[in-house]
């Protein structure tokens, strides 16, 4: 290559270049640690590492099962995010250097080696709500095992000066690498054989057979192996040990970015001998890294799922599984607060927009670009805060007076609630058998957890199969991390009489009050729930369920539910005199649209905010409701006449 | 070294050793252990009863004497080398004291024994899938050799099925007890029914427009070339609180033949106002067994519910139907036991290969009891028709699935006594009294497995051999050939 020098133009200095992979690597961890903390918590606990012989063994039914297991085996450590992700930029950080050493990838264009690391990073990072999908739980740590693990072939055969030698181990190399890494082993081999063609120093057909002999192996040893095994399809053999997820397309969508770091591999590669000759003038260096450099952050943030809501539901999840209800309530406030600020500015900025609008179809168009500038919570955020305020006893006082809506997911893999929130919302409703039937859902389509053995125990302990739940008990105790917890339930299930008394089951029982029936919920959490507390027989019910059933009329904004749960809410709770407001307004506005129900005594603020909310509508003419949900959330976002004109049409999940 | 540190140490080393301990206070109880093998029957082929005691103490020892034989093991968890365990089963009774050391002395529990019995067909198969609800990402169907630990995989869904397209596996069956002659059904993706008759691979569809669903259920005939099966359009629905969580029911049920060398299907049952269900044959095959429910409601898009809202009315009864294989004919259907009469609902007529009993899962409603706690195991002695219900093998929990060794000297069923959740296989013998001796636990290497495994074993069926078919060739097969369709012959006989 032609060396090219401009004078007067500098090179960065070297000690920069050496700095940068560590300071994008404290800005990695950072982020990760600070502003994904509940990711990465979540990644753990959809997984699960065991200290068991059954367990190790099931990881071996599969070539790539053991790579699996190391991954399975860090991904436990993500139970502390600041811990997990210190060991998994670790490894990127030891990806970069040693793809920088193996592929003799010269100081000058060392930014190269960023490529496939931001792949690695791209994969998991843009995951999102596939998380909650993905078939096998490893697929954090997996991918940068294998990739590291890949460079293993290019390390020995480069050193060996042996032909033959570098035949046997090409072949040792596939038939023991194969069955522990998977597919990593078959890249690995190819890149390794690659590089050897590039490399001038061996004889030219000695490294045509090398390849010939690779890529021979690479077709035959998964074919003449597959026969050991019975748990995948001979066709699935040259992908195993990739990320994978319970449909075809998503699962090549998931495996793009690392499959992509390993054809990275083969191109270094298939490039050493050329890239180790590079030599650059200063300018064109400088440009060079710049430029790789800029792509790699920039592919990494663009692709790195940033969607608010679901970071805010992660937190929800978090609290929930820990049964803080007013940390869940706390978490969706600060939400709605955070937004305030871009909120308002998009509205102004709409405001001056709409200003100049000419047509009807302008001012729609206008609107409809800016509805998702404006902050709306998902349904399982508004689940989960709803079922924070039952269990506190505050939600018929201040479920209406926050946010509402039901922005959908903001990603391609559309997750239904089931999978991500099913078993919570199931378990703390008292719908034993259908929080059952979730958890074992999740396990098959997607595996074992942390999540499904902890909730399989509380569905135990709750309907009183204590063998069942010592089973799922002694699992748990075989965990690093959930051997305390998994104590503690094994404490409770010596001494039942505790049970009622304690958290979480003290909160679940008032809800049993319920005939049994026979139902599904095709996979729609939520108007399950609705529909249970609505519709079910019950015997003796509890103020909770009845509270609960009022609250879920109200969401339906079903009149004739509201007055026959109302009627029940008083019956049980004996209290007429101090309904909570909204339950006043919903009363009030219903009597006041048709004529009909149960005539109450209202507080006067009650009977002036129902008024000024007519007068406010009749002053200001609604032409589009879109347009004018931002305004009136402002001046009556906290009744239930805002609730019933505006939130309406949900999709539920 | 001083006298008084060597005396400790010879002390611990004496209760390291596996000594036998030469006094010991007699306890009067039997040790807690897992599996319970305390005083069971066992086949004399079996492999070795491993077993854990699930008692505190510091220190055990367990003696397993025959004859002249002896063992001595130390610690809690039990295991019986392979060579050992022949020869102690060589002398009829092997005998077990185990000792418990704690608080400074040894206490010998009360002895119990393995009473070695008739030899038991030397393999099973069953079908592994996790106690679920809807899903089956995972099926397989494998055969353990009973005389050891060792277990093959006969053939696993994920061989054939993809991230997009699932494949249910069931119904594996199997004529007389050899794999040359055999069948299972793949559903959804890549389906039929898939037979190996006379060691050759045969994919069939046996739905015909006449018919209301491919074969299901399966009962081989034992002399001649035909296969019983019920037809079934079957649902599934949760229970929301009942501790039965599932319940699953028929919306339709009928009775079919197959006949394997003409390929065609006929009706065998098909009362509209009947769930015929769960064939199975006499030995001689001159006698269909099966279950039935009066269920006379109106066809239409609500039946579906309504047979979920009606499913604790709906109580099988027993019956047979003559048969001539010959001819091909059918006699009148007989009432054979009026379960509903007494409140009960009986499944899975299971005939003894003496063609004397009728061993049959009875709980007090629908068709599929394993999801039914109250399920037990009955027997017909068919010689007078009197019915017994096993209270000697019966548990609390489900128990269902069953099957008659070649020998007629032991059943297999399966059974949720562990746990209530995850279905475990248990062994019985059949006495010469028409009783049953203690079921044991189908033993396995590490005596905590059944605690450990996270699956579900399902139709237990017992084989004079293996399966010969690899499992690549069961997929190779079922991926590439499409299913033949089968032809529909009306009714011979009444």
């Amino acid at each position: 290559m032609t060396k090219v020098i401009r004078n007067g133009q500098k090179a960065l200095p070297e000690w920069v270049m050496k700095l940068i992979p560590f300071i994008l690597a404290l800005a990695l961890w950072c982020t990760l640690t600070f502003r994904e903390q509940y990711f990465l918590k979540k990644v753990e606990d959809l997984s699960v590492f065991l200290f068991d012989k059954q367990f190790i063994l099931e990881s071996l039914r599969i070539p790539g099962g053991i790579l699996g297991l190391a991954g399975s085996f860090l991904t436990q450590f993500l139970h502390f995010p600041w811990f997990g992700a210190l060991i998994w930029v670790s490894l990127l950080l030891l990806a970069y250097f040693l793809t920088i050493r193996t592929f003799r990838i010269p100081s000058s264009m060392s930014a190269l080696a960023l490529i496939p690391v931001a792949l690695l990073v791209i994969g998991n990072m843009s995951l999102g709500y596939g998380v909650f999908i993905m078939r096998f739980q490893d697929h954090f740590f997996s991918p940068v095992l294998g990739y590291l693990a890949a460079l293993i072939p290019l390390g020995v055969i480069n050193r060996s000066r042996n032909f033959l030698s570098k035949i046997v181990f090409t072949a040792i190399w596939f038939i023991a690498g194969y069955p522990i890494i998977g597919v990593y082993a078959i890249t690995g081999a190819i890149a390794a054989a690659c590089a050897e063609l590039s490399d001038s120093e061996s004889l030219r057909k000695q490294r045509f057979t090398l390849l010939l002999f690779t890529l021979a192996l690479a077709v035959l040893v998964p074919i003449v192996i597959y026969p050991l095994y019975t748990s995948y399809r001979l066709t699935d053999s040259w992908t195993l040990g990739l990320p994978s997820i319970s449909e075809a397309t998503l699962t090549r969508t998931v495996r793009a970015p690392f499959m992509l770091a390993l054809l990275c591999q083969i191109l270094f590669g298939s490039a050493r001998g050329k890239l180790s000759a590079v030599s650059l003038s200063a300018a064109r260096k400088t440009t060079v890294q710049s430029v790789l450099l800029i792509v790699s952050v920039a592919s990494v943030w663009g692709f790195w799922f940033k969607d608010d809501n679901f970071r805010t539901e992660l937190s929800m999840t978090d609290a929930v599984d820990r049964y803080d209800w007013s940390e869940v309530v706390r978490i969706y406030t600060k939400a709605a607060d955070v937004h305030s600020k871009s909120d308002a500015k998009a509205y102004a900025s709409r405001t001056k927009k709409l200003s100049q609008a000419k047509s009807k179809d302008e001012i729609s168009a206008i609107v409809d670009s800016y509805s998702k500038r404006f902050f709306e919570p998902t349904r399982t955020m508004v689940m989960y805060r709803d079922l924070a305020l039952l269990k506190t006893g505050r939600a018929l006082d201040e479920a209406f007076t926050m946010m509402d809506g039901g922005r959908p997911q903001k990603t391609r893999y559309q997750v239904p609630m089931a999978y991500q929130s099913g078993k919570q919302f199931y378990f703390q409703y008292g719908l034993e058998n259908m929080c059952y039937r979730w958890c074992m859902e999740d396990i098959i389509e997607h595996g074992w957890s942390f999540s499904t053995l902890k909730y399989m125990v509380e569905y135990a302990i709750l309907t009183g199969e204590y063998s069942l739940a010592t089973k799922h008990i002694d699992k748990l105790s075989k965990t690093l991390f959930y051997r305390k917890w998994a104590r503690s339930r094994s404490e409770l299930v010596s001494a039942p009489e505790s049970i009622a008394h304690t958290k979480p089951y003290k909160g679940i029982l008032p809800y049993l009050c319920f005939e049994d029936n026979m139902s599904n919920d095709m996979g729609k959490t939520e108007l399950y729930v609705m529909n249970h507390f609505l519709n079910d027989r019950t015997r003796n019910a509890t103020v909770q369920y009845n509270r609960a059933a009022l609250l879920f009329a109200m969401r339906t904004q079903s009149i004739p539910k509201f007055w026959e749960c109302l009627i029940n809410y008083i019956g049980s709770s004996n209290d007429i005199h101090s309904l909570p407001r909204s339950v006043q307004e919903a009363a009030l506005l219903y009597r006041s649209l048709e004529k009909t129900g149960v005539e109450l005594i209202y507080d006067n603020s009650v009977k002036e905010g129902l008024d000024s909310f007519n007068k406010y509508v009749s002053s200001h003419p609604i032409r589009d409701m879109k347009e004018s949900l931002y305004p009136f959330r402002l001046k009556f976002g906290k009744t239930f006449q805002y609730y019933y004109y505006f939130i309406r049409n949900l999709h539920t999940y | 070294m001083r006298l008084r540190h060597i005396i400790p140490s010879l002390l611990v080393l004496a209760a390291c050793s596996t000594q036998v301990p030469d006094t010991s206070l007699a306890l009067d109880n039997t040790p807690n252990i897992f599996p319970d093998y305390t005083d069971v029957t066992v086949p004399s082929n079996i492999a070795p009863l491993n077993f854990r005691i699930q008692e505190n103490a510091d220190r055990f020892i367990t003696v397993m004497s025959a004859g002249a034989e002896k063992m001595v093991t130390r610690g809690d968890k039990v295991i019986i080398p392979a060579n050992k365990w022949n020869r102690l089963k060589e002398h009829g009774t092997v005998s077990v004291q185990v000792y418990a050391f704690s608080n400074g002395s040894w206490s010998g529990y009360k002895p119990f024994s393995f009473t070695i019995s008739d030899e038991i067909d030397p393999y099973i198969s069953y079908r592994i899938i996790m106690p679920s609800i809807e899903s089956y990402e995972r099926l397989s169907i494998n055969q353990r050799d009973l005389t050891s630990f060792k277990e093959k995989t006969i053939y696993a869904n994920q061989m054939v099925q993809d991230a997009s397209n699932g494949q249910c596996i069931n119904c594996h069956h199997y004529r007389n007890y050899t794999t040359h002659n055999m069948q299972f059904h793949a559903r959804q993706f890549k389906g039929g029914t898939i037979m190996v008759i006379d060691g050759e691979l045969r994919k069939v569809n046996l739905k015909t427009d006449s018919t209301i669903s491919a074969g299901v259920y399966p009962a081989w005939h034992p002399t001649h070339d035909y296969i019983a099966y019920s037809t079934n359009k079957t649902h599934q629905s949760i229970r929301s609180i009942d501790h039965n969580r599932v319940e699953v029911a028929d919306e339709e049920s009928d009775l079919i033949l197959y006949d394997i060398r003409n390929n065609s299907v006929s009706i065998i049952e098909n009362d509209s106002s009947q769930f015929e269900c769960f064939p199975s044959w006499s030995p001689d095959g001159r006698m269909l067994y099966y279950v039935s429910a009066y269920y006379d409601a109106p066809f239409g898009e609500k039946r579906k519910d309504q047979v979920f809202i009606n499913s604790k009315d709906i109580k099988y009864d027993l019956y047979c139907k003559p048969f001539d294989p010959d001819t091909r004919t059918w006699g009148e259907s007989v009432l054979l036991y009026d379960c509903s009469a007494q409140g009960m609902s009986a499944t899975l007529p299971r005939v003894s290969p003496d063609g004397r009993m009728l061993l049959f899962s009875m709980a007090p409603y629908g068709v599929f009891h394993i999801w039914h706690r109250e399920s037990d195991l009955w027997m017909m002695d068919l010689k007078d028709n009197s019915v017994r219900k096993l209270d000697e093998i019966n548990s609390p929990e489900v128990e269902s699935y069953h099957s008659w060794s070649s020998n007629g000297k032991w059943v297999i069923f399966s059974t949720r006594r562990e746990d209530g959740a995850y279905t475990r296989l248990y062994i019985a013998h059949f006495e010469k009294d028409g009783s049953f001796s203690k079921p044991f636990a189908l033993p396995q290497r590490n005596p905590d497995f059944n605690k450990s495994f996270l699956y579900s074993y399902n139709i237990p069926e017992f084989m004079k051999e293996p399966v010969h078919i690899s499992p690549q060739q069961f997929a190779s097969f079922i991926s590439n050939i499409d299913a033949t369709p089968s032809s529909y012959e009306s009714k011979r006989g009444k």
